[in-house]
């Protein structure tokens, strides 16, 4: 019966203790998995985050290289946009082929007319 | 030394449409039919010359060649210039088609001046044909840049601000155009002088 109570006893501070020790467990828990990891596998971890930096330094460079050569192309968009105001040998060829053929027909009415006043006295 | 739309005020634009309708008639009337060719070649010649480009610090002016033109072709110069002035204003985009009677006026009445100055200084030897050919092209450039000058204060600008920017921006131009008629004066001089003496009088036909 003595027996008995004592182990009652024994077992009622270990639940009165056991509530506040799983209730802790959450909050103390991590840190100490994260140890227990750290403490274990502390050179993977130590991979994991140089290999996710030479990443980011990756990308980071292309973006930069991206940005380079996206101005490099707006700059010859710029060029191309002056370059298309800009004559071109069929402007100027066209707009000789115009004054000839202007003249041509002036010249050709010219003629006409003196050949008519020609022929007619 | 193109004018672009919208710069003049819209009486002076249609003015100066009227003034370059007139000029233009009159221009026509006193072409002699047998000058035509000539007048074509010398047309294309000014519709091209402007985009010849001479480069001047940051910026770069091109050739005018009014008073070439006015040389050669006498009466006919306005009508050779305004159709190329209309050309280049429908092909390459230079100066508005609003503007085109004022840019008619700038580049057509210095030709006419030219080619009067050219007969008036009369040279009698080679050189001196040489010599009124350069200075009467040099004076047109700088005339087209005082009616630029004169057009632009109607707008308001400040007359003698504007004419002092236009003719120092022009001043390459101007030395340029003097050079390159006296070579060409010089040379036509050599090998078809007829075409320098201007309005052809040729016995009728």
């Amino acid at each position: 019966m003595k027996v008995r109570l004592v182990l009652a006893m024994f077992l009622m501070c270990a639940g009165l203790a056991g509530g506040p020790v799983l209730a802790a467990e959450p909050g103390t828990a991590p840190p100490k998995a994260h140890e227990a990891v750290a403490s274990a596998g502390g050179a993977d971890a130590e991979k994991g985050t140089g290999e996710a930096v030479r990443i980011l330094e990756a990308i980071q460079a292309q973006q930069r290289e991206m940005a380079q050569e996206l101005r490099a192309v707006k700059r010859e968009i710029a060029a191309l946009k002056v370059a298309l105001n800009e004559p071109d040998l069929k402007d100027i060829v066209g707009g000789i082929g115009y004054i000839l053929g202007v003249f041509g027909i002036a010249f050709y009415l010219h003629a006409r007319n003196r050949h008519r006043q020609h022929t007619g006295s | 030394m193109h004018l672009s739309d919208g710069v003049l005020p819209t009486a002076v634009a249609v003015g100066s449409f009227a003034a370059s309708g007139l000029c233009l008639a009159l221009s026509i009337k006193k072409t002699d039919g047998e000058d035509l060719p000539k007048i074509a070649v010398m047309t294309s010649a000014f519709f091209v010359a402007s985009l010849i480009h001479v480069p001047l610090g940051p910026t770069s002016v091109h050739l005018l060649l009014p008073g070439l033109v006015g040389i050669l072709t006498g009466w006919s110069a306005f009508l050779s210039i305004f159709l190329g002035l209309v050309l280049q204003a429908f092909l390459f985009q230079f100066g508005g088609l609003t503007a085109l009677g004022a840019n008619g006026l700038m580049m057509g009445l210095p030709a006419w001046f030219a080619a009067w100055l050219f007969r008036r200084m009369g040279a009698h030897s080679a050189t001196g044909t040489v010599v009124a050919a350069a200075s009467a092209s040099a004076a047109a450039v700088a005339l087209a840049a005082l009616i630029l000058a004169g057009l632009l204060a109607t707008g308001g600008e400040d007359f003698f601000g504007v004419a002092k920017i236009a003719v120092a921006a022009h001043a390459p131009v101007l030395v340029l155009e003097g050079v390159i008629s006296a070579f060409v004066v010089s040379f036509l001089q050599k090998v078809k002088p007829e075409l320098l003496r201007n309005p052809v009088r040729r016995p009728s036909a």
